[in-house]
């Protein structure tokens, strides 16, 4: 009978030999779809796998109807493995418990082999989380969260997943660079606005993955990790928002000899509207407290990270603590999105934002300059006084044309007015600490710039799977003027009645414009292999005029050719690479190279000299992933990279906007080249919830950039950028998660060590020296987490040891060490009172000892039903310790600075809370 | 029997209508044919008396074996040599007749003792498996790799695809949801794979066995009574291994 039979009614259970009658068994229940989800599937089979040394327990096979049940082993944790030649193999894990023994999984859908997915379900204590291929999913419902809880608190919660109080999440001890809701960036790219907003019993999935970074120019295969919120259809719209005031008014303002009595005061104001489609949101922030400062987070969190232009400097500041002077800020501004088309695939994003700060920065410094038989102390006080506005414009349109096409389309503006003012005495002292010169600074700036930048995106896919093109336009345009005095005194005191003194006007016109055009394109060339074209041009053209004029009686008349100038520049970059990309399930392999060819035609009109420059450079590049399992990783990663010197670096002129530190440029300057090395491995246990994270980084540098310093006979300075080869850096870094008692307490040690070399020139007396610096640092830190219901404390101490070893002088290679212990405690009382401290002591020894404790305290009760009226009184730096001291040590300098800031003060705070939820908000914390 | 396979034929051609995207699934009946590869080097090596014998010419014995399988019954049973086997080296590996019935949870072993006969009449093994993610094709299906401790210095793999439901497996193997069709010792010394597998009805009657009129013994009664005939001969480890593979 050589017919092919085909059976499939046979039922065949085996159930194995009870051990102890006695004991409870598991017995786990279900029922099994096939892929479509609605028919039952017979005779698959089901595994039940001990976790911890991978015994068979037990199986059976699914009957006609699609059921099992599987029992007769003892209680235990396993994996379940549902099988079937047609599907792809699912797993549940299963955590057995005298109160959690029968399981019943409602209803299996066998995912189709094609996709390529296996998902693995994890049951704790009936809280499902899954891997569905390599996006980990977690089922919110099944996480039990305070009523009103809000998705940080859901996030806490889930296994494997971190929040430091500044709200930073980390997935297995890796950083996740963005929070999406339905995909989406909600409000801006801030991960709080999403996480300390929505309702956790909105969520219905909190998803992880990776994927590739689009912001990125040139077919970039940088992966960011990504956290998806996906939301149950009913929290798909709604609207939040706050309204707080506080002030030091109402309390008796503390006298200060520097303040004087002027209140201190914080207002804030945001109101977020939302539905599937369109998001609005409207926000005002003043204040002059230190707490003022606009961080990176503080523009995320208002959707202002869209905003994109040259001078971004003052944007990275991510410090919610402004320890550089007295501010006062202003922030206001309006974001729009919406979603058109009948499948919603146009998005329009648009914001406007106003910024407008004053800081008040007063430091007074003492530098000792070492050289080969003598040194040079700079006694330094500086007050500079910083006003800044900014209007800004942004415009974000996506329209997914077709399942293949998507085109982008992204221009912003932005103008900027900024004005400083400058004053500035420095004492210079010879060895024996005898003044040999004073000179006073006074300086002013008033710029204007307007910065106009725009991106044109086509990204298309074909019918052929992973083939790819993208296809891309960037311009970048800014027009800058800055007016600009300069009056200077030099007393030289070994002299008698000699000065001299500088008094001059300035004009500065900055006009550039570059084009860059970037084409992408991939092909796959088997089922794991594809390669990648890219090819980028760039064309840039900028002009700089320079007008120093100098007083001649009461008008300031003459030109000074010393320090005008006017340059025209011209740059070309042609930029060709090619990278073949490996990918399997478990290995990810790419290796290239970019060839580069870089023109830069340097006019100057002033003397009719042309500074040109053709630099070609090959830079291969190569990358290794290997991921075992879906929760360890392990990567090295090898970079090159090259820089041009800055066309100021490169310019022949000098620049005397501090006299006392003049820089010229240097024309010969080549491009620098770095190599980079880059380890990484780590490892993420579900089960216990104990991860692992440890790497490494080499960075080699050949014609680094470094500064050749010449000291006059009094300690001022003339300095150039010049090549040195020899320069490097290495990092290691390591840490780990404990978790204990159901993840209550958490110990998180880390360490982390460096090397460092850099080299740099001195001149003096016409014999340039070479200074070689080697730091070696290495700093351990504890930190455990301690969460109960309504007590949080974070703990950790951390002590760095670092030691500078100088080739020039030995007198600045004093090691120094900084320990530093913290405390962080909410603790939530009944009847809506909460506690809040932070405390940190910070303790410097070596060279330089200073030791200090910050302690911030609050104290809150929340009013009404809902609990959204909160009034607190927060008293900042009680013992009034606060100081910003710093050492640096650079080269064969040690400085000490010393910056006025603002210590104790108090405020009395009443916010309003208010959101479609009518829920009260437990834990806003973070949202001062 | 006959007409059982014939219904469930008709219940399984019923199933086919109904369930279309399943074509080409689980198998509850049929034949296996296996291949046996002994490296008598590695079960003999450290036998310095062997040594002399055991070259690298002859160091692989190749035999087949053919598994009758239903959903509850099966027969392990060796298929004659194809070629000649030199001299004495036939008597190094073992050849035996195996029929496992899992409902009933009890083997008959028919051993070949050196040229004797000798029936074991007993439950079936039960082996703790572990089970691992590993898998790999064998005869065209998906098996999942399992392990089985069998001593302190042995490991046993075993292969097993759930497209072949019985939990059955070459000699006294089985215990796993699917069928073996790969079994090995860790070292590599002696290997089971399944050459063919096909889906058919047993021939009738092929896997009754009766043991009327014969005596019998258990796994236990055997061994003691070879290890204290065979003692001055084989090697109580070797003894042990042979008895630990039913």
């Amino acid at each position: 009978m050589k017919i092919r039979v085909r059976q499939f009614l046979s039922i065949l259970l085996i159930l194995f030999c009870a051990t102890n009658v006695f004991g409870q068994k598991m017995k786990v229940t279900g029922t099994v779809m096939d892929t479509t989800g609605s028919r039952p599937l017979p005779q698959a089979t089901v595994m039940a796998i001990r976790v911890k040394d991978s015994l068979l327990l037990g199986f059976t096979h699914t009957d006609y109807k699609g059921s099992f049940s599987l029992t007769g082993f003892e209680i235990d944790t396993f994996s379940l493995v549902i099988a079937h030649p047609n599907a792809d193999d699912k797993t549940y894990y299963i955590f057995g418990h005298k109160d959690n023994y029968e399981i019943n999984i409602p209803s299996v859908r066998m995912q189709s082999k094609a996709q390529e997915l296996d998902e693995v379900v994890i049951y704790a204590n009936k809280n499902p989380i899954y891997y569905k291929g390599d996006t980990l999913v977690y089922v919110a419902d099944s996480f039990k969260v305070a009523e009103g809880a809000v998705v940080e608190d859901l996030l806490k919660k889930l296994p494997g997943l971190n929040i430091d109080k500044d709200g930073k999440i980390t997935s297995q001890g890796q950083e996740i660079n963005k929070v999406l809701v339905d995909g989406d960036e909600f409000f801006g790219t801030d991960p709080t606005v999403a996480t300390k907003n929505l309702g956790a019993d909105g969520v219905a999935q909190v998803q992880v993955y990776e994927k590739t970074d689009e912001e990125t120019i040139g077919g970039s295969q940088d992966k960011i990790r990504v956290l998806d919120l996906k939301l149950k259809d009913e929290a798909k719209k709604g609207y939040f928002g706050r309204v707080s005031g506080a002030s030091d008014v109402f309390l008796t303002p503390l006298p200060s000899a520097y303040f004087g009595s002027r209140p201190f005061y914080e207002g804030e104001l945001l109101l977020n509207k939302f539905n599937s489609k369109q998001k609005i949101s409207v926000f005002a922030l003043g204040s002059n407290t230190p707490r003022s400062s606009f961080g990176r987070g503080d523009l995320n969190k208002f959707g202002l990270s869209n905003e994109s232009g040259a001078n971004r400097n003052f944007w990275e500041n991510d410090n919610t603590q402004n320890n550089s002077g007295v501010p006062q800020t202003l922030k206001t501004g309006i974001y729009y999105s919406d979603k058109f088309g009948e499948k919603k695939n146009t998005e329009l994003l648009v914001n406007y934002s106003y910024y407008n700060d004053r800081l008040d920065a007063r430091t007074s410094s003492r530098s000792q300059y070492f050289l080969q038989d003598t040194s040079f102390f700079n006694i330094n006080n500086n007050q500079t006084v910083t006003t800044n506005q900014r209007h800004a414009f942004n415009i974000k349109l996506t329209s997914q044309i077709d399942s293949l096409t998507l085109i982008e389309f992204k221009p912003s503006l932005s103008y900027d007015i900024g004005k400083t003012v400058n004053n500035d005495t420095t004492n210079f002292e010879g060895e024996t600490n005898i003044q040999s010169l004073r000179t006073s600074i006074n300086s002013t700036n008033d710029s204007k710039g307007l910065t106009m930048n725009g991106t044109g995106r086509i990204y298309r896919k074909f019918m052929k799977k992973r083939r790819e093109l993208e296809i891309r336009y960037d311009l970048a345009m800014t027009r800058n003027n800055t007016n600009s005095s300069l009056l200077t005194r030099n007393q030289y005191m070994l002299y008698v009645d000699s000065t001299s003194s500088i008094d001059q006007q300035k004009t500065n016109q900055n006009v550039s414009t570059s084009h860059y055009g970037t084409l992408s394109y991939f092909e796959p060339l088997s089922k794991k292999w594809k390669v990648n074209f890219t090819y980028l041009f760039e064309y840039g053209y900028s002009n700089q005029d320079k007008i120093t004029v100098d007083r001649v009686g009461n008008a300031y008349t003459d030109t000074n050719n010393l320090f005008s100038n006017a340059f025209d520049n011209t740059r070309m970059q042609h930029r060709g690479g090619t990278e073949f990309i490996y990918e399997s399930g478990k290995h990810f392999m790419s290796g290239g190279a970019f060839v580069r060819n870089i023109q830069i035609d340097n006019i100057n009109r002033f003397t009719d000299s042309t500074v040109y420059q053709n630099i070609n450079s090959v830079l291969p590049r190569f990358k290794y992933e290997f991921k075992p399992s879906m929760s360890k990783r392990f990567s090295v990663n090898y970079t090159t990279s090259s820089q041009q010197p800055s066309i100021n670096d490169v310019q022949p002129v000098q620049d005397n906007s501090n006299p006392n530190r003049t820089i010229e440029g240097n024309p010969n300057l080549k491009p620098n080249y770095v190599h980079n090395v880059m380890v990484n491995f780590n490892q993420w246990n579900a089960l216990s919830g104990k991860y692992f994270w440890s790497g490494g980084s080499l960075n080699l540098t050949n014609n680094a950039f470094a500064n050749q310093t010449k000291y006059d006979a009094f300690g001022r300075t003339t300095s150039k950028t010049v090549n040195v080869d020899g320069n490097f850096s290495a990092f290691i870094w390591a840490g780990a998660g404990f978790p204990i008692l159901d993840r209550k307490i958490e110990f998180n040690p880390s360490l982390n060590a460096s090397l460092n070399r850099y080299k740099s020139l001195i001149e003096e007396s016409d014999v340039v020296r070479v200074n070689t610096t080697d730091n070696y640092a290495i700093s351990p830190e504890m930190q455990i987490e301690v969460q109960l219901d309504s007590l949080e404390i974070t703990l950790n101490g951390s002590y760095s040891f670092n030691k500078p070893i100088n080739s020039i002088s030995t007198a600045s290679t004093t090691p120094f060490g900084v320990q530093d212990y913290g405390i962080d405690l909410t603790w939530r009382l009944p009847k809506g009172f909460i506690i809040e401290m932070e405390g940190n002591y910070t303790k410097n020894s070596g060279l330089f000892n200073t030791e200090f404790f910050i302690l911030n305290a609050e104290f809150s009760k929340k009013f009404l039903p809902t609990q959204n009226l909160i009034v607190s009184i927060r008293g900042n730096d009680l013992l009034n310790q606060n100081i910003s001291a710093q050492r640096t040590v650079s080269g064969n300098a040690v400085t000490d600075y010393r910056t006025t800031v603002i210590s104790r003060y108090f405020l009395l705070k009443v916010t309003l809370r208010f959101n479609n939820r009518k829920a009260k908000e437990d834990d806003f914390k973070g949202w001062h | 029997m006959i007409s059982k396979v014939g219904i469930k034929q008709f219940i399984g051609a019923f199933c086919i209508a109904l369930f279309p995207m399943l074509v080409g699934a689980q198998m509850t009946s049929g034949r296996i044919v296996f291949e046996r590869k002994t490296n008598l080097k590695k079960r003999m090596g450290d036998n310095p008396r062997m040594k002399n014998f055991i070259t690298e010419e002859n160091k692989y014995r190749i035999e087949n074996f053919e598994l009758f399988f239903s959903d509850s019954t099966c027969l392990f049973r060796p298929l004659p040599d194809n070629e000649p086997v030199e001299g004495f080296l036939k008597y190094f590996t073992t050849r035996n007749t195996v029929y496992q019935n899992i409902s009933s949870q009890h083997k008959y072993i028919i051993m070949d003792l050196w040229g004797t006969e000798a029936i074991i009449s007993d439950s079936i093994d039960q082996r703790n498996w572990k089970v691992t993610d590993s898998k790999r094709n064998i005869s065209g299906y998906s098996c999942r790799k399992a392990i089985y401790q069998m001593n302190d210095s042995t490991r046993i793999y075993a292969w097993f695809s759930i497209d072949v439901v019985p939990s059955i497996g070459p000699e006294g193997f089985g215990g796993l949801p699917g069928a073996i069709l790969g079994l090995a010792s860790e070292d590599g010394g002696v290997v089971y794979f399944a050459k063919e597998v096909k889906a058919m009805a047993p021939p009738a009657g092929v896997m009754n066995y009766s043991d009327e009129g014969k005596e019998v013994y258990t796994e236990e009664q055997l061994k003691k009574m070879l290890m204290e005939r065979m003692g001055q001969w084989v090697k109580p480890k070797d003894l042990e291994a042979m008895f630990s593979w039913l």
